[in-house]
């Protein structure tokens, strides 16, 4: 254990000083990891801007159920039972045909329009505001009700909202595939990395192995130098995203303003910057990993 | 008790030729043995046989007690700890100095630095290349590259030294010396074995010789 310590700790020292003594070839190598995290990184970052204004100007959907004229008490009860016990209805109001009218009034300019009218034009009503995570079933609840006693007409306002869900959600599902393939560049980069280094101490491999060492202990320095190739990527990366995020943040705003809204950009929280550097740190030794192990699988052990 | 003992090894190589046929040899701890033959008999073969770095066709191996032709690859590098190695393709490594070129064989164990850093030195004293130890490799003569070979195959303190052609390419006097310093590991208890075609410089130790041809031990 004491052995297996001191190794790890003698190959973080030796890839530190290693990275020190070529600085220009590590970052180089660390420069082309860390663009190619970026990418993704900044769609990850737009995604959840993305939510967060969707959030931010997003009204629940609404289910507005309009009754005929000639309803009563006893269908617009049962109309409100459905919607009250049906999972994914935030509230329910009823609006009677009478307050409508006296709400119409009280807009500026209507009142006297209003006033030439025999009789009240407009329908007892119900507002149902659903869950705006229970969107799907909503069309079937709206199918349910419109069959009702009485309605004469169910409109439902969400369907601009599952546009923007839908979008959010193919942003995302391309997010994934962009995030997966990036993140093989991110490991083939680091592979042939590390499988140049390999060669070049292909001399020292071949003394080591003679002389007893394990193909663990030949792998080691190779993973060290891998992962911190990965971590130091991922920085960058962060780093690429925050500069492009600071560049956008002002304009964004004020464009947000002029449409009245009070929007800013959402940077990376620590815990989504830990798991950028945590998962480039990972790529990055699977690379090394790969490029070693396939190394000595094709150059096995003499016997 | 043997330190390695070899039952009717035979070796074909793929192109096809049989390097070793039916070959039975056994070696006591602190013995010393000369494999002589001409070039081709199998002496190399042989040694690489008995480090595991190659594997015999037929035939049953044991090195300190352990049958070699049937342990597992991973347990390969366990068993050349104890071994010492002076091979004729063995390379130092010419970005490192002298110091670190037998530091190596003590890294790979898991030794303290300043312990190994000691016994390298102590190692290099015994060949005589103490002064050279910041020297790189380069700088060195064939017979001094060679010497550090041995060093760096003696620091573990092997119990088996196996030595192919150590002489080769390196004046007599150096020569003397290398053999010289295998007579003194030999004095303190480890076995060594030597392939050496210079059947003169054998001569001169009053060792047990066992001479190969055409993959048979013909004495």
């Amino acid at each position: 254990m004491r052995a297996w310590f001191a190794h790890h700790v003698a190959c973080l020292s030796a890839t530190l000083r290693g990275m020190v003594r070529a600085p220009f070839s590590s970052m180089i190598n660390a420069l082309v990891i860390g663009l190619a995290a970026t990418l993704p990184l900044i769609g990850l970052v737009a995604i959840e801007n993305g939510r967060a204004l969707a959030g931010g100007v997003a009204l629940d959907p609404t289910l507005g159920v309009f009754f005929a004229l000639d309803a009563g008490k006893q269908e617009i009860d049962a109309v409100e039972s459905v919607l009250r016990n049906t999972s994914g209805v935030r509230s329910v109001q009823f609006i009677a045909r009478s307050e409508a009218l006296e709400r119409l009034r009280k807009i500026e300019g209507l009142g006297d329009t209003l006033g030439t009218l025999r009789s009240n034009p407009l329908p007892d009503t119900l507002v149902a505001r659903l869950e705006a995570s229970a969107i799907a079933p909503e069309g079937q609840l709206a199918a349910q009700v419109r069959a009702m006693p009485k309605v004469a007409h169910v409109q439902l306002d969400a369907a601009w909202m599952l546009r923007l869900r839908r979008l959010l959600e193919l942003g995302g599902a391309a997010l994934t595939l962009l995030s997966a393939l990036l993140g093989a560049v991110f490991v083939g980069v680091t592979f042939n990395t590390v499988r140049a280094q390999i060669h070049g101490q292909a001399d020292e491999l071949a003394v080591a192995r003679l002389v007893g060492a394990t193909d663990r202990y030949l792998r080691r320095p190779f993973c060290h130098f891998g992962s911190w190739l990965g971590l130091l990527g991922g920085l960058i990366a962060l780093g690429l995203t925050w500069a492009v995020l600071a560049y956008l943040d002002q304009p964004i705003a004020d464009l947000a303003q002029a449409y009245g809204s009070s929007f800013r950009l959402v940077y990376p929280t620590l815990g989504q910057t830990g798991i950028v550097v945590g998962v480039s740190g990972l790529l990055g030794l699977l690379g090394a990993f790969m490029a070693v192990s396939i190394y000595l699988l094709i150059n096995p052990s003499p016997a | 008790m043997s330190v390695f003992r070899l039952e009717n090894v035979h070796k074909r190589y793929g192109n096809g030729v049989q390097a070793l046929r039916g070959v039975s040899l056994s070696v006591e701890s602190g013995e010393m043995l000369f494999l002589t033959g001409p070039s081709g008999a199998g002496k190399t073969t042989l040694l690489r046989l008995i480090a595991a770095l190659e594997r015999p066709t037929s035939g049953r191996i044991e090195v300190q007690g352990q049958d070699i032709t049937r342990i597992p690859r991973r347990a390969v590098p366990y068993l050349r700890r104890n071994l010492g190695l002076v091979l004729q393709d063995q390379r130092l490594l010419f970005d490192r100095n002298v110091l670190e070129n037998v530091i190596i064989a003590l890294a790979v164990t898991g030794s303290r630095r300043g312990e190994a850093v000691e016994r390298a030195h102590a190692a290099l004293e015994k060949v005589g290349l103490r002064e050279r130890a910041t020297s790189n490799p380069m700088a060195l003569s064939a017979g001094e590259q060679q010497r550090v070979c041995v060093a760096r195959a003696l620091v573990a303190r092997p119990s088996l030294l196996l030595a192919d052609e150590p002489t080769a390419n390196v004046d007599e006097a150096n020569a003397v010396r290398i053999l010289e310093t295998f007579r003194a590991f030999n004095a303190v208890g480890v076995a060594v074995i030597v392939a050496s075609h210079d059947a003169s410089l054998v001569g001169r130790y009053g060792s047990r010789v066992v001479r190969l041809d055409a993959g048979v031990i013909v004495e």
